[in-house]
């Protein structure tokens, strides 16, 4: 299933998802929904920064690597899914360049500038209603993941 | 053989109810952070752990990003 593909299959298994992004494992944005480049980069951007504050929030050994988030707050729910790469499993936190990330987003466009993306380690990051059910949308996200074709930059 | 409550009593047990599912409210409206390690297990990020508040916020400013198109 190419990114894209993966996106719009992603919007109609759940109602609930607003806006969804994907990452591949440099942290660049290979594509989104809806499709407004712009505000996909923004919203991969902080998907980026959301995911670095986890990794501090968790703390750095005292415990495993955080692969899934879920932030819930009163006007909706955030959820995100880190696959673990060949080269990450069992590893050390992964780390994203952000400023790197920052300057590639603007200067990329947003679709298949990811070359050899696949779902070994993508993130996807998804914006859900506040009633969405984290369970569900956890299974959606990494059915998705594990479906992703690699990209042809 | 349940005991009857008086006028009182049912006054009491409707306001207390009424607080308490006020209280459940205010708490689902709370934002909560869990995070996953790779094998799935859930862990509840407190309130007050240091980032917390980070992490929140940029949920926040996600939503927020959505909700502006």
């Amino acid at each position: 299933m190419t990114p894209s593909l993966a996106l719009r299959y992603l919007s109609e298994l759940s109602t609930d998802i607003r806006a969804a992004v994907l990452l591949d494992d440099n942290g660049s944005l290979v594509a989104g929904t809806p499709d407004d480049a712009d505000r996909s980069r923004g919203l991969a951007r902080l998907a980026l920064e959301l995911l670095e504050a986890a990794d501090q929030a968790a703390g750095s050994s005292e415990y495993p690597p955080v692969e899934q988030i879920e932030v819930s707050t009163g006007r909706g729910v955030v959820f995100a899914v880190r696959q673990a790469g060949g080269d990450r499993a069992g590893s050390a936190r992964p780390t994203v360049d952000i400023e790197a990330t920052r300057a590639a987003l603007h200067d990329q466009p947003a679709e298949g500038r990811a070359g050899g993306a696949t779902g070994v380690g993508c993130t996807l990051a998804v914006v859900a209603g506040r009633f969405a059910l984290s369970s569900l949308m956890f299974y959606d996200l990494r059915s998705v993941l594990a479906d992703l074709e690699p990209v042809s930059s | 053989m349940k005991e009857s409550r008086g006028l009182l009593g049912r006054t009491v047990g409707v306001l207390a109810d009424s607080v308490a599912a006020a209280a459940r409210r205010k708490r689902s409206h709370e934002p909560r952070v869990v995070l996953y390690d790779s094998t799935g297990a859930p862990r509840l990020l407190s309130s007050d752990a240091p980032g917390c508040d980070r992490v929140v916020e940029l949920a926040q400013r996600m939503i927020a990003h959505v909700a502006s198109e």
